[in-house]
């Protein structure tokens, strides 16, 4: 099995979980419970987690001691922050831009405190996006 | 069995390692409860996973027993968990419950299924809409987090009918997921033919 195939294939698991993830988020509890969803999309994110590990781990066992020095270069920070920060960064700026608008001051705070809401479906807050990061910290 | 027991001793330990801190934390945070959120972190929360993406690059060097162990035990832990019965104080009830430490075996299993599945997809149609959702999974993931800080299930509702408010919302969620990553690699693609 060649690089590129086995690219491939990781990218199609990831592209099941990230639809996974969308139906745990848009399908109501009760539908979530009658598909027993925790046995299938129930596991996107840990299946993110580990494609994330096993990219890690191929790309150590590759490149040895060059993936590791280069861990905290300031070019693969750079392409970190350019690729996963920056998006939400904009993504949470806009959320306050809309909710400043609508004046709803009460939902900026969550935002800023990372805290999930009982009106909205969900907030992500600054602090739950840190968490996302590493998440998505792929190499 | 010397020559066994050298050879997985690493692995075996990484696992032991990685499966205790994931416990110790999950303890901690249930008996300490300001550590609650420090457990939410994900890298304590999912480091279990750690290993079980070492046993997927070495599988093959795995007892198949091994792994469908712990794909049953993964899978009853599973069924206790849909069944709401009482997981304290083993796992942390404040944390996902389905995502936990016990599960990760069939999340492995998940994996490997879907790994399987991917060759067997006749339409290569399916097969590159997926891929190519996975190499965008974090845009996708965060234009999702944009709209659903203002919409939810109710603005969808106007249908009588429960079930088509719910199938017209999941509609939307995707819409409105996708949309924004296919027009900003549109503009990415045409920016790079314009230089």
């Amino acid at each position: 099995m060649n690089t590129n195939s086995r690219l491939e294939e990781i990218d199609f698991i990831k592209g099941v979980a990230i639809a996974s993830v969308i139906l745990l988020h848009t399908l109501s509890a009760e539908i979530r419970d009658s598909l027993f969803s925790i046995f299938h999309i129930g596991q996107a994110v840990p299946i993110f987690i580990a494609t994330t590990f096993f990219l890690s781990f191929i790309s150590i066992q590759k490149a040895e001691k060059s993936v590791l020095a280069n861990w905290y270069s300031k070019k693969r920070l750079y392409n970190m922050l350019k690729r996963i920060v920056l998006p939400v960064l904009v993504i949470n700026v806009l959320q306050i831009i809309v909710m400043l608008l609508f004046k709803r001051n009460d939902l900026i705070t969550r935002i800023l405190l990372g805290r999930g809401t009982d009106q909205v479906h969900t907030i992500y807050g600054f602090t739950f996006n840190c968490g996302y990061l590493c998440r998505f910290y792929t190499v | 069995m010397m020559d066994y027991g050298r050879k997985y001793r690493g692995i075996l330990l990484l696992l032991a390692i990685c499966f205790l801190l994931n416990i110790l934390m999950n303890e901690v945070s249930y008996f300490v409860e300001t550590t609650n959120n420090a457990n939410s972190m994900l890298c304590f929360r999912y480091l279990f996973l750690a290993a079980i993406a070492w046993i997927w690059i070495n599988k093959h060097n795995y007892n198949k027993y091994f792994i469908l162990g712990g794909t049953m035990i993964s899978l009853c832990y599973l069924v206790f968990v849909y069944n709401g019965y009482d997981v304290k104080p083993f796992i942390n009830p404040s944390n996902w419950l389905s995502q936990n430490y016990p599960v990760y075996f069939w999340t492995f299993f998940l994996i490997q299924l879907l790994w399987r599945v991917y060759s067997k997809i006749s339409s290569e149609t399916v097969r590159k809409a997926f891929c190519w959702m996975g190499r965008n999974s974090w845009e996708i993931f965060v234009s999702q987090m944009f709209f659903l800080g203002f919409i939810d299930i109710n603005l969808c509702g106007i249908f009588p009918y429960p079930l088509a408010n719910q199938l017209l919302f999941v509609f939307v969620g995707f819409i409105l997921s996708l949309l924004p990553v296919v027009l900003l690699s549109k503009i990415k693609n045409n920016y790079s033919i314009s230089q």
